[in-house]
C-alpha cells in the first residue's frame, strides 16, 4: 500500500520515499546476512574452533565494536533529528516573517498594496515550492527569489508621507531583509548531512557484530529470533537517520501547517 | 492529557514486552532457554538497550534545552515591559496614553500565557493587535526637547525588540519529536524489555523491578512529551516573571 501510494505522487516523490526504504532494506539485509553467515561457519567450523576460550575472546573484542556502534547510531540519530528540528524551525521562522511583514504593510496604508500583492505572490508560489501537491510542477527557485526581491523593490518605491510611515517603511524594509536570510539559510540547510561511506561503515560494524553473535548461538528458533528482532531494531535506526536528513520525502516530513496559516493570513 | 495517554502507551508496549516474554519463557521447550541462548540474547540485546538509552537520554536533554530557552523569552518579554514602562513614565504624562496600552497588553498577554482557571484566554491575534496599538500610539507622540526625543527613540527601539521577542516566542514550538522516531524507540524499548523478561526467574521481586524500570523509561517519553509543550501539562514555564513585570508597571 506504501508502495502504491509513494508511485501515485510522482515519480520524484516514489523515488524519494524507495530510497530510504531501500537504504533501510540495504542495512537489513546486511546485517541479518552477517548472521546467516554466522550460523554457516558454526557449522562448518571444527568444534576446536568454537571453545570457550576463543568465544570469551570474540565477545571481548566485539564489545567494543558493538558498544562503538550503538554510541555512534545514537548520536546520529540524535543529530539528525536536532537538524530535523532546525529545518522546520526554518520554515516556521520563514512564515512568521511573512505575517509580521504583512501585518506592517497593512498598518503603513493602501499605498503598500502592491507590495502586499506581490508578497502574497510570492507566499503561494514558495509554499507550493516547499510543499508540492500532486501534479503540480513547483517553480524554479529562481522564478522564487526573484519575487522575493521584487517585494523588496515595491517597498523601497514607497515614499512615506509622515513619520510614522517612515518608521513602519524602514521596519519593512528590516523584515524584508531578515525574510531573505531566512529563505538562504533554509536553502543552505536542505542537504544531506550525512556521508555515505560513513552510513556503509557503521553497516559493516554492525554486520560484524550481528555474525559474531550468531557464530556462538545455539541451534534454536529463540535465539534466531532474537537476532532477527535486533537486526530489524538496528535497520530501523539507519532508516530513521536518513528520513530524518530528507524532510521533503518519506514517512518523516516537515509540518507545512505553519506556512498554510501564513498563507492564510496574507490571502486576507 | 494527550502525553498521560502517550506515555499509557509506551508503557503498555513496554510492560507488554515483559508479559510476552513471561508467556514464552513458560511455553518454550527447556533446551531454548539455555545459557548459550541467553549468553546469545543479552549481547545483542545489549546494542539496542544502549542504543535507546542513548537516544531518549539526548532526546530528553535537547528537549529540555528548549523548555530553557522558551523559559528565558518569556522572562525577556517581561524584562523589556519593565524597561518600556519605566522610560514612558521619564518621558512625562504625554505618554500616559501608551502607558495605559502597555498595561492592557501586560494584562491580556500574562492571560494569554498563564491562563487561569475560568477565565476566557485572549486571541494571540488580539494581544499583537494591542502591542501594535502601543507601538502607534508611540508614533503619534511628538517630542518637545532634546531628552523628549531621545527617550522617544528608545521606547520606539525597545517596542521593536518587544515585538520581536513576542514573535519569537510564538516561534518557539519546541523540540519536537517526529512520531514515527517515537515509535521506533517504543519498538526498542518493548524488544529489549521482552528479552529481560524471556530471562527472568518468575518471582515477584524479578516482575516488580521490571515494572518500575518499565514506567521509569515511559516516565522519560512523558517527559519529552511535557517539556515539548511548556504551556501545558506538569512541567510549566514560570509565570513569575511575567507576574511581577505586571505588579511592577500598575503601582
Amino acid at each position: 500500500m506504501a508502495l502504491g501510494l509513494a508511485l501515485a505522487e510522482g515519480p520524484e516523490f516514489a523515488a524519494h520515499y524507495m530510497s530510504n526504504i531501500f537504504i533501510g532494506l540495504t542495512t537489513f539485509a546486511a546485517v541479518f546476512g552477517g548472521v546467516l553467515i554466522g550460523r554457516l561457519f558454526a557449522r562448518r567450523l571444527p568444534s576446536h574452533h568454537l571453545g570457550s576460550e576463543t568465544q570469551s575472546a570474540v565477545t571481548v573484542a566485539v564489545a567494543v565494536i558493538g558498544t562503538l556502534s550503538a554510541l555512534v547510531l545514537g548520536l546520529m540519530i540524535s543529530a539528525a533529528n536536532s537538524s530535523f528540528s532546525a529545518r522546520a524551525d526554518g520554515v516556521r521562522e520563514l512564515s512568521l516573517q511573512v505575517i509580521r511583514i504583512e501585518r506592517n504593510l497593512r498598518r503603513y496604508g493602501p499605498e503598500a498594496d502592491e507590495a502586499r500583492a506581490r508578497l502574497r505572490t510570492w507566499a503561494t508560489v514558495k509554499t507550493q515550492q516547499l510543499f508540492p501537491e500532486k501534479n503540480q510542477t513547483s517553480a524554479l527557485p529562481e522564478t522564487a527569489i526573484q519575487l522575493l526581491e521584487s517585494v523588496q523593490d515595491a517597498l523601497l518605491a514607497l515614499t512615506p508621507q509622515n513619520p510614522r510611515q517612515q518608521y513602519l517603511r524602514t521596519l519593512c524594509l528590516t523584515l524584508s531583509s531578515n525574510l531573505i536570510q531566512a529563505r538562504w539559510s533554509l536553502e543552505q540547510h536542505m542537504g544531506h548531512s550525512i556521508p555515505v561511506p560513513f552510513l556503509i561503515l557503521l553497516v559493516f560494524w554492525l554486520t560484524i557484530v550481528f555474525t559474531s553473535f550468531a557464530l556462538f548461538a545455539p541451534e534454536n528458533s529463540t535465539a534466531m529470533i532474537t537476532l532477527l528482532l535486533c537486526a530489524v531494531a538496528v535497520s530501523g535506526g539507519i532508516m530513521m537517520i536518513e528520513e530524518l536528513d530528507n524532510p521533503h520525502s518519506g514517512l518523516i516530513r516537515i509540518p507545512s501547517d505553519s506556512m498554510r496559516k501564513a498563507l492564510e493570513e496574507v490571502a486576507h | 492529557m494527550t502525553h498521560i495517554i502517550g506515555g499509557l502507551i509506551a508503557f503498555a508496549s513496554i510492560f507488554g514486552g515483559v508479559l510476552i516474554g513471561r508467556l514464552f519463557a513458560r511455553r518454550l521447550p527447556r533446551h531454548h532457554l539455555s545459557a548459550e541462548t541467553q549468553s546469545v540474547v543479552t549481547v545483542s540485546v545489549a546494542v539496542i538497550g544502549t542504543l535507546s538509552a542513548l537516544v531518549l537520554g539526548l532526546m530528553i536533554s535537547a528537549a529540555n534545552a528548549s523548555f530553557s530557552v522558551r523559559s528565558d523569552e518569556v522572562r525577556e518579554l517581561s524584562l523589556q515591559l519593565i524597561r518600556m514602562d519605566r522610560n514612558l513614565r521619564r518621558y512625562g504624562p504625554e505618554a500616559d496614553h501608551a502607558r495605559v496600552k502597555l498595561h492592557a497588553w501586560a494584562v491580556a498577554k500574562t492571560q494569554q500565557l498563564f491562563p487561569e482557571k475560568g477565565t476566557p484566554r485572549p486571541s494571540a491575534e488580539s494581544t499583537i493587535r494591542l502591542l501594535e496599538d502601543v507601538q502607534d500610539a508611540l508614533l503619534n507622540l511628538t517630542p518637545k526637547d532634546e531628552r523628549q526625543k531621545y527617550l522617544h527613540n528608545l521606547c520606539l527601539t525597545l517596542s521593536s525588540t518587544m515585538i520581536q521577542a513576542r514573535w519569537k516566542l510564538e516561534q518557539r514550538k519546541g523540540y519536537s519529536i517526529p512520531f514515527p522516531f517515537l515509535v521506533l524507540l517504543i519498538f526498542w524499548l518493548a524488544i529489549v524489555f521482552a528479552s529481560f523478561g524471556l530471562f527472568a526467574p518468575a518471582n515477584p521481586t524479578a516482575l516488580v523491578a521490571l515494572l518500575l524500570c518499565a514506567i521509569a523509561v515511559a516516565g522519560g517519553i512523558v517527559l519529552i512529551e511535557e517539556l515539548d509543550n511548556p504551556l501545558s501539562g506538569f512541567i510549566q514555564i514560570p509565570s513569575d516573571s511575567m507576574r511581577s513585570a505586571l505588579y511592577e508597571i500598575v503601582h
